[in-house]
Order: C-alpha cells, then sequence, then structure tokens
C-alpha cells in the first residue's frame, strides 16, 4: 500500500471532511499514529478503529468480497508490522467476524453500507471505554478494606479498578512489580499514590517474597485465551505460580474484547512476528570479542553506598521475552465486563461470539 | 471365549428368559437372603449368577470337581447371617440360590449352573468379582446364521458386519460406526414396510431395533454409533407420513452419507488442519495404539512438509499401533516404536502427545483404549502437552467415575496365548484355568486434568468446555 501520512490533515478533518476518501489508506502508520495520541486506546480498540477508517477510504471496493479482502490484508499487514500481534489480532479478527455477519440490505447502496459498518465500528469504539467501568464494578467485591494487593506491570484496566475501588473509601495498599524491561510498574505506582493509595514498588524477582504478605493478586491481560489462560507481559506467569503455591487467589482483569481464539500449548506456542524467539542462542563467534569480568557489585558494610548494577547489553536485551502464557488453572478468576469468568468460562464466550450461526 | 462345555450359552439364556419362572429360593438360604432374592431382584440375581457361571465354565471347570453344593450354601447362609446387605457372601448366596434355581432346568443347565454356583461362592478370592456385570463377548457362533438364536429377522449386512465386530475385523470408533450406517443403508435400500404400516412408525422401531441389538450382541455399541443411530432415527421421524416410499428411502440414505461425510470425514480434516497447526518443526510426538484422526493428522502434517519424528506407544494385546506403524512408514515419517512398559524410557525426548478417543464425556474425560489413561498422565506429569483429538460426534453426555462399571470385556484367551515361539518362555495354557483368571478390558477413562487441550472441528477447546459443545454445537439438526 502507498504511503500517505495523512498529509497533514488531522483525523477529525478526514472524518469530517472526506468520509470516502480515495486515497489509500496507511494501516500501519494510522494504527501507529491511534495509538500515539490517545495513551488510554488499547491495542485491539486501535486496530477495530483503523479497520474502521481503512473501509472510509475504501472508495474502489464494491462487494462485501472485494471489502472481507481488503480488510483481511490489512490486518495481516498490521499483525506482522506489530511487536505483539495477539492483542491486536483479538480485535481485527472480532471486527471480521461482525462483518462476515453482516450482509448489505437490498435497498441501500453498497456506500452507505459501508457507512453504516464504520458507524457501528466507531459505536464499538466508544463503547469499549464503557468495558473498564463495568469491570471495575464488578472487581469491586474482590477489594475488601484493608487488603494488600499485588499487581502486575501496568494495565489500564488495573489501575482504573484500583482507583475505583479508592473512591469508595476502601483502604487498601498495592504492591507493584517493576516490571523489568521497560518498568511500566513504575507508571502505575506514580497514578497510584497520586490518588493517595499507598504504594510500593517490589522488584520482579521479590515477587515470591512478598506473596505471602499480600491477599491477592491482580493482573491485566494482552490477551485472554480460549484456554482460559492470560497472554501477559512477561512476569505474569511467575507471579500466578507464586500466587498458586502460596494460595493468594489470582485475579486477571479482561475486557471481552480481549478474548482470541488462541490455545497456546506451551509458552512457545504463541504467534510472534519476530524472526527468531527469544533468547535463542547466537552462534559462537572467534574469540575476537573480548569479554572483561566485572567486579562483583556488593554492598558489604551498612554504611556502604548502593553499588552500581551491572547491566544487560542493547544486545542481550532484545533477546528478551516480553510477553508469557499464564495457564489457565492458575487463575482464580477473570473478570471482564460480561461477568467474572471461570477460565474455562472463555469459551462459552467465545463460542457465542464466533460460533453463532 | 473358549468354552470347554456348550453349557455356557444355556446358563446365559435361562435365567434371563424366564426370571418370573423362578421358584422362591426359600429353602436354599436364610429367610433375610430369601427375602432379599424374592421380587424385582430375583431377575438381576439370576444374572448375576449366570454369568458366574459363564466364568466358571471360561474357567474350564468340570462338573465333577465342583464341591458338594450344599456346603457352599452353608458358607453363603453363614455370611448372610444378620448381613443383609450386599457383600462377599451375600452375593454368593444370591448366586448360589439363583443358580440352584435356573438349574433346576435340568441336564447341562444344572452342570452350568453348579459351575456357576462354584464361581459365586468362591466370590471373596475372585479377583474380578468387580467385573461380573460386564459381559464376556459373544462368541462368533453365536452370531451367525447357525446359531440357535433367532436370527431370521436380521439383515445379511448386520450379521457380517457382528461377526466382524466380534473377530475385532472392525476396530475403532470410527471405522465401526462408518461400517455400521453403510450396514444400515443396505437396510434401508432393501426395506419396504409392511401393509397397514408406514415407514415413519414400522422403520425405526420393529424394524431396526432388532438389528441394532444383534450388533449389541457382538460388541457394546460405541457412544459414536449411538449418536448416528439417534441422528438416524430423528430423520426418519422427520419424514412426512405421506412421503413415497422410496423417495423417502433415498432422503434417508442422503442423510446417512451427509452424517458420514460431515461429522466425521469432513470433520477429521478440519481437526487435521487445526491439530497440524500445533506441530512445530523438530518435534517428537508420541502417540498411543492407533486412532484414525491422529493418523491423518501426522500423514498430513508431513504432507505440507513439517519435519518431526513420532513415538508409537502400543500394547498388547490388540497391537493397534502396528497399522499405524505400516502407515507412517510409507509416508518416511521418522518412527519409533515402544511398548507401553517402555512409555518411561522413551519420555524424555517427546515434545508433544496426540490421543485419539473412543468418546469424550461430558467431563472431559477420555474413553479410550485401555492404556491411554496412563499414557496422558505420564506425560502431563512430565509436563508435556497432550492433545485429544476427537470429533464431536463422540462427545457424550455420560460421566463416568472409573473404567469398571461401563467397561468393555475381551476375550481373556488373547492375552495368554503364546505371542513368540522362544521355547524358553514357560508355558502357560491357552484357556483359562482353576486358578487363572485373566482380564482383558479394552478401555479405560482418563483424568480430565490430564489433557492439556480437545482438538474438535469446531475449533480448540478446554476440556471443562466439553458441556458447552454438547449444548450449543449443532451442525446437524436433532442432535
Amino acid at each position: 500500500m502507498v504511503h500517505s501520512p495523512a498529509r497533514g490533515l488531522t483525523l477529525q478533518t478526514l472524518k469530517e471532511d472526506a468520509p470516502f476518501d480515495s486515497k489509500p489508506l496507511n494501516v500501519v502508520e494510522h494504527y501507529k499514529k491511534l495509538l500515539e495520541e490517545d495513551d488510554s486506546l488499547s491495542m485491539p480498540i486501535a486496530a477495530v478503529e483503523t479497520l474502521a477508517e481503512l473501509i472510509a477510504h475504501s472508495d474502489s471496493t464494491t462487494t462485501t468480497t472485494e471489502l472481507f479482502t481488503l480488510l483481511r490484508t490489512a490486518s495481516s499487514e498490521l499483525a506482522s508490522a506489530s511487536f505483539n500481534p495477539i492483542s491486536l489480532s483479538s480485535g481485527t479478527s472480532l471486527f471480521l467476524r461482525f462483518l462476515t455477519l453482516q450482509r448489505p440490505p437490498p435497498d441501500m447502496s453498497f456506500a452507505a453500507f459501508k457507512g453504516e459498518l464504520i458507524e457501528r465500528a466507531r459505536e464499538f469504539v466508544t463503547g469499549s471505554g464503557r468495558c473498564r467501568e463495568l469491570i471495575s464494578d464488578n472487581m469491586n467485591d474482590f477489594i475488601v478494606d484493608g487488603s494488600t494487593i499485588l499487581v502486575h506491570s501496568y494495565s489500564r484496566v488495573v489501575v482504573q479498578a484500583l482507583l475505583h475501588a479508592a473512591k469508595q473509601k476502601k483502604r487498601f495498599q498495592v504492591y507493584v512489580t517493576e516490571s523489568r524491561p521497560f518498568g511500566l510498574g513504575l507508571k502505575t505506582h506514580a497514578i497510584l499514590t497520586e490518588a493517595g493509595i499507598p504504594t510500593n514498588v517490589v522488584l520482579d524477582s521479590a515477587v515470591c517474597y512478598i506473596m505471602p504478605k499480600c491477599d491477592l493478586a491482580i493482573v491485566g491481560a494482552e490477551a485472554v485465551c480460549e484456554s482460559g489462560g492470560l497472554v501477559n507481559f512477561i512476569g505474569g506467569y511467575s507471579m500466578a505460580i507464586a500466587a498458586k503455591a502460596m494460595g493468594k487467589p489470582f485475579y486477571a482483569l479482561a475486557e471481552s474484547f480481549k478474548f482470541t481464539r488462541l490455545f497456546p500449548l506451551s509458552q512457545y506456542d504463541l504467534p510472534s512476528s519476530l524472526a527468531s524467539p527469544p533468547l535463542s542462542f547466537s552462534p559462537l563467534t572467534s574469540s575476537s570479542v573480548k569479554y572483561t569480568i566485572p567486579a562483583t557489585p556488593s554492598r558489604p558494610m551498612i554504611d556502604s553506598g548502593m553499588p552500581t548494577p551491572l547491566e544487560m547489553s542493547e544486545e542481550t536485551l532484545s533477546k528478551q521475552p516480553l510477553l508469557d502464557y499464564t495457564t489457565p488453572e492458575l487463575i482464580t478468576l477473570i473478570v471482564s465486563d460480561v461477568g467474572c469468568l471461570t477460565p474455562s468460562g472463555v469459551v462459552d464466550v467465545l463460542l457465542q461470539i464466533y460460533q453463532a450461526q | 471365549m473358549s468354552s470347554p462345555k456348550p453349557t455356557s450359552p444355556e446358563a446365559q439364556g435361562s435365567p434371563k428368559r424366564t426370571p418370573a419362572s423362578l421358584p422362591p429360593p426359600v429353602g436354599l438360604a436364610s429367610p433375610k437372603a430369601a427375602a432379599a432374592a424374592a421380587g424385582g431382584k430375583v431377575d438381576k440375581n439370576a444374572q448375576k449368577a449366570a454369568k458366574a457361571a459363564k466364568r466358571a465354565a471360561a474357567k474350564g471347570l468340570q462338573v465333577g470337581e465342583q464341591a458338594p453344593a450344599p456346603v457352599a450354601q452353608q458358607q453363603g447362609a453363614k455370611d448372610k447371617g444378620g448381613k443383609p446387605a450386599a457383600g462377599g457372601g451375600a452375593q454368593a448366596t444370591k448366586a448360589a440360590a439363583a443358580a440352584q434355581a435356573s438349574g433346576s432346568k435340568g441336564g447341562e443347565a444344572a452342570g452350568a449352573a453348579r459351575a456357576g454356583h462354584q464361581g459365586a461362592a468362591t466370590d471373596n478370592t475372585d479377583p474380578l468379582q468387580l467385573f461380573l456385570h460386564l459381559d464376556l463377548p459373544s462368541h462368533s457362533s453365536q452370531l451367525s446364521h447357525s446359531s440357535k438364536s433367532s436370527t431370521s429377522n436380521i439383515h445379511p449386512s448386520i450379521i457380517r458386519l457382528a461377526l466382524q465386530y466380534s473377530e475385532f475385523k472392525i476396530v475403532g470408533a470410527n471405522a465401526r460406526c462408518i461400517a455400521m450406517l453403510e450396514a444400515l443403508k443396505d437396510i434401508i435400500s432393501s426395506y419396504t414396510p409392511p401393509a397397514q404400516t408406514n415407514l415413519t412408525r414400522h422403520l425405526p422401531t420393529t424394524h431396526l431395533n432388532p438389528q441394532i441389538s444383534h450388533l449389541i450382541r457382538a460388541r457394546p455399541l460405541s457412544v459414536s454409533m449411538g449418536t448416528a443411530i439417534r441422528y438416524l432415527k430423528y430423520e426418519i421421524s422427520l419424514i412426512d407420513q405421506e412421503m413415497d416410499v422410496e423417495e423417502a428411502k433415498s432422503l434417508l440414505l442422503l442423510k446417512i452419507d451427509s452424517f458420514i461425510r460431515d461429522r466425521i470425514l469432513l470433520a477429521g480434516k478440519v481437526i487435521e488442519q487445526h491439530a497440524i497447526e500445533k506441530i512445530q518443526n523438530g518435534d517428537t510426538i508420541l502417540t498411543y495404539a492407533r486412532s484414525s484422526v491422529v493418523e491423518g493428522v501426522l500423514l498430513e502434517a508431513k504432507k505440507q512438509g513439517k519435519e518431526f519424528s513420532v513415538v508409537v506407544v502400543d500394547s498388547r494385546p490388540l497391537y493397534e499401533g502396528k497399522n499405524l506403524l505400516t502407515s507412517l512408514r510409507s509416508a518416511s515419517i521418522p518412527t519409533t516404536y515402544v511398548l507401553l512398559s517402555s512409555l518411561s524410557l522413551i519420555l524424555p525426548r517427546i515434545s508433544l502427545c496426540f490421543l485419539g478417543t473412543h468418546a469424550l464425556l461430558s467431563n472431559g474425560s477420555m474413553f479410550s483404549r485401555a492404556g491411554t489413561a496412563m499414557v496422558a498422565m505420564m506425560l502431563k506429569e512430565k509436563g508435556v502437552p497432550v492433545v485429544c483429538c476427537c470429533e464431536t460426534y463422540k462427545f457424550s453426555e455420560r460421566i463416568m467415575l472409573d473404567s469398571i462399571v461401563g467397561n468393555e470385556m475381551a476375550s481373556p484367551a488373547s492375552l495368554l496365548s503364546a505371542t513368540s515361539t522362544d521355547s524358553t518362555t514357560p508355558s502357560i495354557p491357552s484357556t483359562p484355568s482353576a486358578n487363572l483368571s485373566p482380564l482383558s478390558l479394552l478401555y479405560d477413562v482418563s483424568r480430565p486434568e490430564d489433557v492439556t487441550v480437545v482438538i474438535t472441528e469446531a475449533g480448540l477447546i478446554p476440556v471443562q468446555s466439553v458441556p458447552v459443545l454438547l449444548r450449543d454445537y449443532k451442525p446437524l439438526a436433532g442432535l
């Protein structure tokens, strides 16, 4: 697709002035822009918005099949371009599924039909904000006064649920994992502290240490799989194992549009757009690269300063996995806008969406 | 079953046929036992005794070898004292009483009954006590035309099929179901409703039911066959009473064909596609015995260029894995063949496990070839994903808590028959004898938690969601 990054037009003017722009839309760029502009937008929603925009630009398509092919290519283009194709494709496949169930009424022009589709997609996008409110409501019962909560990384829906609970004068304290390598936990820490919730950041490696002090663990999700398991930012799986081992309830908060028809059998069965799997060994090279063995960072005395930590090299860092798969038997409940589900209840919801005749 | 005496069919038949004519066994046991054995329970007890008799006969006991009946009766009565609940002794008493009763038929039956009496009286030590409710398979001679039992109304296709079932010429849920549907097609095409009735009313009950019961005499109905029969009967019920018979018949043949195509063959193709996505290059895939679906998956994966090797785990006495081995070899897939006893040794190399199943119960248990539960359990313990491939028509609404209640018994002779010409193996008589009770069960029930995923034509689902599919998935009307 030829690249034309909106040529100075803002998204709004595009929508208002030219609902059927003949210029082909660069879906990848548009998707990227949407995510940059609005921090609260989650990836599946941005993907749906992008596809809706694509329909608005698809002047040349005159049949549903054509439109469908166009959207399908766009979806795979988006998936292959994005670092995390899983969460995005839950949005695109939902939209494609919605489309297969639509038939243009005989008395409607195809352009009008497309207009209708765009309308419905936009409704879905604006309506998606409501999901988080519903989840916050559903989660309310699980956060009791005086509890200590362990949270993983940064998730918009988890933060909103915690703020919602705090607004009702519930007193609770939060431990949040630092979530290396991006340090997303620090964002959660900043938001919660600002709202007056006592929050501590813990090292990712300290999850097991702090787990006995916590009453429950809450995570968000990049995607909820058909198995009832979660695809999560790296560290979610270890937190779930620790919670299970120490008998703490482990709740996952996820909007229903994050449910995907994906059934990973193991950690390594997740779709990825990376060329090589994470943490693959590089072939041994000759001794041209000289390694200097660093001194051991230590803090022997109470008055010695913090040692300079050793840092991963850029290359090592780029080889790290960023997502892991939490198996369903570790999850207590998946709290979503369609209700609080046991892991096996996810299939029920998915089949309602994807099996409807 | 190679019975030394022709008495067992008699013993099996007579108490079942004439439960009402049994004399009350008051004189034989304590009054309590008599009370327990009286009324509606008589039939049950008689059956129990008959089975014990059959089993005892299978053990090759001679009538002359029997312990004197009164001794055993006393034993039974003693055990019975103060214990009205069914226990080992109670069972022996009831069985003895009923066996004695049936013995009054005279001649051969008496011998068999006494044999049964012996079997029942030694219940306490009989290791097969748990399996008394299971029938030994009927011998093929009982299923053929020459048999005394009435096969007059049975369609020749069904008689042939029953023989093929009973001799294990046709095994596997899919193969049995397809063969049965083909036989039913034969029946339908040669069917004309008698006067004063019509197809809708006559065909499903009066005409088809005896045929199906004849098949059941060969081997119990599989879940897959049950689904197919239910579907056919439903389709018959939909036929308009006014419809021309020939037209109705061709419609039914069409419906059967569409069932075979949509629910079995196409379903298998869809499962293959889903399953191949789960095979990664370099995988070592383990499978147990032979499942037509799994075989299809492996062959199709090879055709699509996946690089993997297969470990076929097999077991006695059916050695079904050898058939799989042949087709994998001809597809030049690198394959290892081990017996179930070597499973633990091969385990560290396995990265994926595909299992087929006879039926998938609604709690997610696989009801499958004996040994599957062990394979699933060991692989799950090892952390290998266990993938169950199962068409939705094999889903069952039943739940089985153990492998004892609803199992199927194979002839124990095949367990004892010599498998090698090695002269160092001590010779075991190929028939069961008095102090030897071989047990050959065909199926077992695996634990739901051992199965990672079920691949069906409706997609990949966790085992807990089998009821969801049972409830919602209706690809053809009426199921």
